[in-house]
């Protein structure tokens, strides 16, 4: 597929022409945060940092219908009624703009849980199916990155329908990669990327990042077994979950936590039942109608969260013998940068990894 | 029946009764017949039932499926769709989603003596093998049921108790904590009722369901009676939402309680991280 | 300032060792994920206070961690705004002060991330330095100094008790408040929006909510928790919808229930991971009750706040006589 160039002074007129085939979400600024819009006229995308959201609104929105209901009553015998019950309407084509590369390997990770576990998620497969993803590469990693923990990087084409990569060649823009024929579609319109453009690229990607900033991946292969083998050492847990408020934000702005809770609004004789995002850091988590809480601190519950990223998950889905566990984390730092108290993941599993050493 | 896992099918009460002061139970019939006569499930399996507007709940399907004429569920009063469901009455429309979960392996069971020992509404899950094995008797060995409660009151099913307990071809022993004047079986919790009988594990399996320290402590007294790991199945419950797998809510360790339970036996318990 | 910044951090580690026998715990802050972030620890071994330190990276306000804590014996380090939510929730009976052992920080102001933000990429900094004057950020690209006091949190700015108002051990000198009398200066400046510039800001702003609660959860006051109203299936204020309507609901609720006792210690803005500026409705509720009460939360832990009693007559409300 040939390399495309998306001038900077043409990305707002390239992003209104797919608007008119898509429902397109695109990043802008608003204060200090960055965040995914609905297009509009006049909007300015914002690629130059990371949105502060993960990109998985696309595909599991915080809200939406799983069905709609109405109760009528029996005209014959008012104390008999029914109900009749609805499926909400299919999606429409989104194309979500400006995502990173940590973004797009969620999908796959979301994937995993919505198409693989054994039950296909209908409302989750449609928007699949839907959407596309026109990502942005990384031109560096930030204190909080840690991408190549997890098996990603910075360019990172998993999980992208088209990859752009920053140049300042002719005026400054993208050197535009397709990855797939839906993303080759979307990119026909733009002119072939010049030869400077392709060179510039090409001796970016060649060299190192220009600060060593995260520094070189621990090996987390064990990282399973040694989380097994803490998991009774409540003293570790509670140290490590100590700072911790129990809020949602490290799990809704995460890529790859998916987790939901369906609840009935009612709205006199009829209603709807939502899906919403949940969180696993609530105390009203896993709170049983009995009283019984399986976990009732935030150490239960700040193991159970590193726990499927960094053992379940890899457990479930095992890649072959020698290669690197698929962990449901995908190494963005948004739960470092937004946590409230910097609770930093990195910092638990590689102190599970020290401790829950064998020796 | 659509492939969307989270739509219910509609379903009518045709029969609802108090078990206890909390505890009703409610018959239902999918409203299209066709769909009725080809539902299929395994004893163990659970289903969902939706009051639509106030939510969805896990129940047991505490009838077996050798009985068809309606589904059972015993429900117990305890939260919002419980305490919601409890007002519904004959003829009221609900919603279900079922069968899920995995089922009681009563196909290795068979030729051996079964125990089972249930606690309060415990027995639900309980009654739709019980019945159900009934309901194929020359394939099973010994069938016991040594159950309890915390008062007469609080049994559950008592009419099919007595049935029970003058069929020939099982035992019952019951037990409360708090008898009162007309009680006349025996007055103790169920471990030390099932310590007392001292059951033999030979060619057995023990079925045990109810409030989870009862549990805790029969399992302990399966041990001390012999019983391998392999030999104590149970049910687990766990706070549920969507029944399938996909909302994360209830795992233990890497398995869901809603997919791969809510059966699981003791050695299957132990391999999982202990999160109780 | 800088004078004693680094003899306090060790008298403050000197202090944490001697009390421990006497606690279960101390509550401090210890170095975050990079050098502008603290972030809150336990200390239970003279190896752990090793670790503590005090700058102006330390934010975050560690009487929210005291709830739940009942029956324990906690030792915890406060800034001034922080000592009085401790005030606040001894006023309303829900600690003990006997509970704490208390090792006051006289403070001389606390970073606001978010200005920073805008002056410079702090992304990948590798080094910080924090003067009396200047903060100095040692980036990737090179060396950004921005003065102090602009980069400081607008709390600071307008701060009047910058030392502990309760403490066991008052760890340093005694500082002046950098503020002399709250003027409200942001809120008559927003206050000059129409009505309808004014809701359309808020529709902004909350549109970007996403209902985490990192609000809720970080608020020393917010004893609530997890059986807040906002979580209640019965009675059922709120559903679960990501709309506008319950956004705005939750936050308006949580204001209003906090009237009297918001302290302003601006953890709810601060935690906000999408950046809203939620304090500014505290705010509002707080001068409004300066106004109706003469009332300042967490000052004194003698007074009941204004609306966990009643007067017959009030001063400043007019009953309008009888009406029937």
């Amino acid at each position: 597929m040939v390399a495309r160039f998306l001038a900077n002074s043409a990305l707002a007129d390239t992003a209104a022409a797919w608007a008119r085939d898509f429902r397109l979400l695109a990043p802008v600024r608003e204060g200090q945060a960055v965040v995914y819009r609905a297009w509009a006229k006049d909007m300015h995308p914002f690629l130059g940092r990371p949105p502060t959201c993960s990109a998985k609104e696309a595909l599991l929105p915080q809200t939406e219908n799983l069905l709609t209901y109405t109760y009528r009553k029996d005209q014959a015998d008012l104390t008999r009624t029914e109900v009749f019950v609805a499926e909400p309407l299919p999606p429409e084509p989104t194309l979500l703009l400006g995502a990173r590369p940590c973004d797009a390997r969620g999908r796959k990770l979301l994937d995993r849980v919505f198409l693989e576990r054994g039950v296909e998620d209908p409302l989750y497969a449609a928007k699949r199916r839907n959407t596309l993803f026109v990502t942005g590469a990384c031109e560096r990693m930030e204190n909080t990155c840690f991408c190549h923990w997890t098996g990603g990087g910075p360019t990172s084409e998993e999980g992208s329908d088209v990859l752009l990569f920053a140049v300042g060649a002719d005026g400054g823009g993208y050197v535009a990669k397709a990855l797939t024929p839906e993303g080759e579609r979307l990119l026909d319109k733009l002119p072939e990327a010049s030869r400077a453009a392709q060179e510039e690229l090409a001796a970016k990607l060649a060299s190192p990042p220009s600060q060593a900033v995260p520094g070189p991946a621990p090996d987390l292969s064990a990282a399973p077994e040694r989380f097994l083998k803490l998991f009774g050492n409540m003293d570790f847990w509670m140290d490590e979950s100590a700072r911790c408020l129990s809020c949602g934000v490290c799990t809704y702005l995460c890529p790859a936590c998916s987790c939901f809770n369906i609840t009935d609004e009612n709205s006199g004789m009829k209603g709807k039942r939502l899906r919403t995002w949940d969180t696993c850091m609530s105390a009203l988590y896993t709170l049983e109608g009995s009283g019984h809480n399986p976990r009732v601190s935030r150490a239960h519950r700040l193991r159970n969260r590193v726990g499927h990223k960094f053992c379940y998950h890899p457990q479930e889905f095992p890649k072959d013998a020698g290669a690197q566990p698929e962990f449901s984390c995908t190494g963005c730092g948004r739960c470092i940068k937004s946590c409230p108290v910097s609770v930093d993941i990195r910092r638990v599993v590689l102190d599970l990894m020290e401790k829950g050493d064998a020796s | 029946m659509s492939l969307n896992p989270y739509l219910p099918s509609l379903a009518t009460i045709i029969e609802t009764f108090d078990e206890t002061p909390d505890v009703k139970t409610f018959r239902v019939v999918l409203k299209d017949e066709a769909a009725m006569r080809a539902f299929r499930f395994e004893p163990g399996q659970v289903a969902q039932l939706s009051v639509f507007g106030t939510g969805e709940s896990t129940f047991v399907i505490c009838s077996p499926p050798t009985r068809m004429d309606f589904l059972q569920f015993s429900v117990m009063r305890v939260g919002e769709l419980t305490h919601r469901l409890h007002t519904l009455k004959e003829g009221d429309p609900i919603g279900l989603r079922g069968p899920l979960g995995n089922h009681f392996d009563y196909e290795s069971m068979k030729g051996k003596d079964i125990v089972f020992i249930g606690g309060g509404l415990g027995l639900a899950p309980l009654r739709t093998l019980l019945l159900f094995m009934l309901d194929n008797r020359a394939d099973y060995g010994n069938i016991t049921l040594i159950y309890g409660g915390r008062t007469p009151e609080h049994l559950c099913f008592k009419g099919e108790l007595a049935e029970w307990a003058a069929r020939g071809d099982m035992r019952v022993e019951l037990t409360v904590d708090n008898p009162d004047k007309s009680w006349s079986h025996r007055v103790g919790v169920v471990p030390a009722v099932l310590t007392d009988l001292a059951v033999s594990p030979e060619n057995a399996v023990a079925v045990t369901c109810g409030p989870p320290i009862m549990i805790r402590f029969t399992i302990q007294a399966l041990e001390k009676l012999g019983f391998t790991d392999e030999q104590i199945v149970t049910t687990l419950e766990r706070r549920m939402k969507c029944g399938v797998g996909l909302c994360g809510r209830c795992n233990i360790g890497g398995k869901f309680v809603c997919v791969d339970g809510p059966v699981f036996t003791q050695a299957q318990l132990k391999e999982l991280p202990q999160e109780f | 300032m800088a004078a004693d910044a680094d003899d306090r951090v060790l008298q403050l580690r000197a202090a944490v060792k001697a009390e421990l026998a006497n606690v279960d715990f101390v509550l401090g802050y210890a170095k975050g994920f990079d050098p502008l972030h603290a972030t809150p620890v336990t200390v239970r071994t003279e190896a752990d206070a090793d670790r503590l330190i005090f700058d102006a990276t330390c934010v975050q306000n560690l009487a929210t961690s005291l709830y739940g804590l009942n029956g324990k014996r906690i030792g915890l380090v406060v800034k001034g705004c922080d000592s009085r939510s401790l005030i606040q929730l001894m006023q309303e009976k829900l600690l003990e002060r006997s509970q704490l052992v208390i090792f006051g920080l006289p403070c001389d102001g606390v970073l606001d991330l978010a200005k920073i933000r805008v002056k410079a990429d702090i992304a990948a900094i590798h080094g910080a330095e924090i003067s009396g004057d200047e903060v100095r950020l040692l980036l990737p690209e090179g060396t950004k100094t921005l003065p102090r006091r602009d980069v400081l949190a607008d709390k600071c700015l307008r701060c009047r008790y910058p030392n502990p108002l309760v403490a066991d051990h008052l760890i340093g000198q005694e500082r002046t408040p950098q503020g002399a009398e709250d003027t409200y200066a942001d809120l008559d400046g927003f206050e000059k929006l129409s009505p309808q510039e004014r809701f359309d800001f808020w529709k902004r702003q909350m549109s970007r909510c996403i209902r985490c609660y990192a609000c809720r959860n970080a608020c020393p006051l917010c004893v609530c928790k997890h059986v807040c109203l906002a979580d209640s299936r019965d009675p059922h204020w709120l559903s679960a919808e990501a709309t506008l309507q319950e956004k705005w609901l939750f936050q308006v609720m949580h204001a209003l229930h906090l009237a009297g006792r918001c302290t302003e210690c601006g953890e709810c803005q601060r935690s906000c991971p999408m950046g809203i500026p939620i304090l500014l409705l505290k705010r509002k509720m707080n001068r409004e009750l300066k106004e109706v009460f003469n009332y300042e939360a967490g000052v004194d832990p003698e007074a009941v706040p204004p609306l966990h009693t009643f007067l017959m007559e009030e001063d400043k409300i007019k009953d309008r006589g009888q009406l029937w």
